[in-house]
């Protein structure tokens, strides 16, 4: 049987002055890299605290491995822990480090040695053993801290921004390393970050949360293309462009919305009658110098090669601006006229915000 | 201002050297950002321009007339330092006048360009507001809208969107670009974030270690890197090595260890020489049969990350790494574990000396 990894069952957690955890439910299967994002402050911090048994929960409950744990001190729940600040002993070498966890519980010199080696091979740390911590890039130090953390033995993984001290380009090799070292010992990972790219690049499920509650959980694949809210899909892929419109009817399982004067097809939930707004990801916004049925007419405002895609702002003749993505392999100028077509099969229309479209998609 | 140059600068800190014989050259309205790793001399430049620091040598010019003698408020440059740099007993409205305020403008110029500023940092509503009562993001839209409020000829702008939240950070980029272009700033801003860099300016100067590795366009620098570290600092890369056995118009034949023979666009190697072949994963192309031509590799595809628009694939091709990525309609062709060919196209090559020092002293940041 496949028992649920970790669980947690309606958790709640108050600050002070701010909920942190609102009636929070979470499953991670066994063996499942799972990732946890939000923007600052809304509460995912909080969740691996309480996972890690570092923060107790006001209400719910957190079991580990079918086991309840609210009772259990951190040292108890069998949990290998990283964060974004590196935590190794400055005086110890590399090897000290990694072993310090079984040496201390007193295990064999035998185990404590294959442990060791067993570890920095597998973290890529075997020609640094005998490395002071201080001599290591920082890339190098987090994969200790994360050796040290694992020779405890724990088969839970949890990781609070690991990879936010890092360079860009350490920090995308070591989110490689952290999935095929999670699956390759097969253990469950949770794992925070506040950058969408990187969660897609690791996880196999990712929750989003917001304001202390959990708001989607779903696969990369299932976060992009269904997105719950039109918070999700401006969160997941980092920009996103929203147009109003208005349902205007219904037809082979696709609402038309009326955008500016078109009538348009696309995924949706709503009613004839009802305001929405369509969510168009700048990728499936084409660009083209010629014009074609459904096509609309712009300026464009700004460029900026971005390396694998080129970043265009478009104004439209009523005035609306999108956001359009384009393969590097072509290129328009600025300031000059252009069609512009939207895929209108990748749009997903909600139902129009009763707080306001600017509200409904902030940061927050 | 028609144009700054930066002339031979050189500053040194103890036996650290922090800038070894610096130039360039900005004209007026456009956009440069200084990009480089930690310690690469990014802030000290940018503190010389200002003022704030002599340097050993060289010169500042503003069309051609040295400023090295005037003080800070005397060059009429707006700098931003990174972190926090409102006043924090002064609310929004104050700190944003501050600026408009020492040059003598009249209350109602003051109050215009307040306005405007904070209009399009888009925190107008916020103008009572002290520092403290905002997030982290706002107040540095508060300190973005004071340098642009100040009417200085030149921004200096020092991380300038590092203490957003990183989505934040990502729309900011642009809105931070457009409103320099409509405002006709010229500005010069400090990022370690080659991605930040590309989205902000209309040339990028790649510093490290006090040098100047680079000085172009986005593209130019992407797309043709001047050197193994500016290759790899601006973004992904497969590294492989080899050596030339062929060299001939214009065209390599490279021995790639472990892989077997690829044909590159190359010049000035000699036959023996060892190089470093890099691809960004982008230049790489898939397919599950092998198509005529040459530089087809065999390998196996260990991992597919779906990332949205893109999908990386992780690959294993003659016992080496290697990562593709291409657009996810594409990707879907291909499964874990599964055979595949690489194709690495000739023009696509970036070749480079292979490093004196070794490859990952060569690639360090």
């Amino acid at each position: 049987m496949n028992m649920p990894e970790v669980e947690l069952s309606h958790v709640s957690k108050r600050y002070e002055d701010a909920v942190a955890l609102d009636d929070v439910s979470l499953r991670v299967a066994d063996g499942e890299y799972f990732c946890v994002i939000g923007p600052s402050g809304s509460g995912k911090s909080t969740l691996l605290k309480v996972v890690a048994g570092i923060v107790r929960q006001d209400e719910g409950h957190v079991y580990i491995g079918g086991e309840l744990v609210d009772d259990l001190p951190v040292e108890e729940r069998g949990v290998a822990l990283m964060f974004q600040e590196i935590y190794l002993f400055p005086h110890m070498d590399v090897w000290e480090n990694v072993t310090y966890s079984p040496s201390v519980r007193g295990a064999e010199p035998e185990v404590v040695r294959r442990i060791g080696l067993e570890l920095t091979d597998a973290l890529g740390l075997a020609l640094d053993r005998r490395a002071m911590p201080g001599e290591l890039s920082l890339g190098a130090q987090q994969r200790v801290a994360l050796a040290r953390a694992l020779a405890s033995g724990a088969d839970l993984l949890l990781l609070d921004e690991p990879l936010g001290s890092l360079d860009p380009r350490s920090a995308v090799e070591l989110r490689r390393e952290l999935r095929r070292l999670a699956k390759g010992l097969r253990l469950t990972a949770i794992h925070v970050t506040h950058s969408q790219e990187e969660a897609m690049a690791v996880a196999d499920r990712i929750a989003v949360m917001r304001r202390g509650r959990v708001v989607q959980v779903g696969t990369p694949e299932e976060l992009y293309f269904r997105p719950a809210s039109p918070f999700v899909a401006r969160f997941i892929g980092g920009e996103c462009n929203f147009l109003e419109g208005t349902v205007v009817g219904e037809e082979g399982g696709l609402l038309v919305v009326d955008v500016g004067g078109l009538a348009v097809k696309c995924a949706a939930r709503g009613r004839v009658g009802r305001r929405v707004v369509v969510a168009v990801r700048p990728e499936f916004v084409e660009l083209s110098r010629v014009s074609s049925p459904g096509s609309w007419r712009g300026k464009v405002l700004d460029r900026s090669f971005m390396g694998s895609y080129v970043r265009y702002s478009v104004r439209l003749e009523c005035g609306v601006e999108l956001v359009a993505k384009s393969p590097p392999t072509e290129a328009f100028e600025v300031g000059g006229e252009i069609y512009l077509r939207v895929r209108w099969d990748r749009a997903i229309a909600f139902e129009y915000p009763k707080e306001g479209l600017s509200r409904a998609v902030a940061y927050e | 201002m028609r144009e700054l140059a930066i002339v031979n600068l050189t500053k040194r800190f103890g036996r650290v050297r922090a800038l070894a014989g610096v130039s360039f050259k900005v004209r007026g309205g456009e956009y440069v950002a200084v990009t480089g790793p930690v310690g690469a001399g990014k802030t000290t430049l940018l503190k010389v321009i200002a003022g704030l620091l002599e340097p050993d040598s060289g010169d500042v010019l503003v069309d051609g007339q040295s400023v090295l003698g005037l003080a800070p408020e005397e060059r009429n440059f707006s700098y931003m330092p990174s972190g926090q740099s409102l006043f924090p007993h002064m609310t929004v409205y104050d700190n944003v006048a501050y600026g408009p305020r020492a040059r003598g403008l009249s209350e109602g110029e003051v109050a215009e360009r307040v306005r405007r500023a904070l209009e399009l940092v888009g925190l107008w509503h916020r103008r009572s507001s002290l520092p403290h009562e905002l997030s982290g993001g706002m107040r540095q839209r508060v300190a973005l809208a004071r340098a642009l409020a100040s009417g200085a000829d030149l921004l200096l702008l020092d991380e300038p969107l590092s203490a957003l939240d990183l989505l934040l950070n990502i729309e900011l980029r642009h809105e931070l670009r457009r409103l320099a272009k409509s405002l006709g700033l010229t500005v010069i801003h400090v990022t370690h974030n080659f991605e930040e860099a590309m989205a902000v300016a209309d040339r990028i100067l790649v510093l490290r270690s006090g040098v100047v590795q680079q000085y172009g366009t986005p593209e130019e620098v992407y797309m043709r890197p001047a050197n193994l570290f500016v290759a790899s600092f601006s973004g992904d890369l497969n590294v492989l090595e080899g050596s030339v056995v062929a060299a001939r118009d214009g065209c390599l034949v490279v021995e790639l260890n472990g892989l077997g023979e690829l044909l590159v666009e190359g010049h000035g190697f000699q036959v023996g020489e060892r190089v470093v072949v890099a691809y960004r994963p982008e230049a790489l192309l898939l397919s599950r049969e092998q198509l005529s031509g040459p530089n087809a590799f065999p390998g196996r595809v260990v991992e597919l990350r779906f990332l949205g628009p893109l999908t990386t694939v992780e690959l294993e091709v003659g016992g080496a790494a290697v990562v593709a990525r291409l657009p996810s309609h594409e990707a879907s062709a291909f499964r874990r574990s599964e055979p595949v060919y690489v194709h690495m196209p000739p023009g696509r090559a970036l070749v480079y000396p292979y490093p004196r020092a070794g490859l990952a002293k060569a690639l360090a940041v």
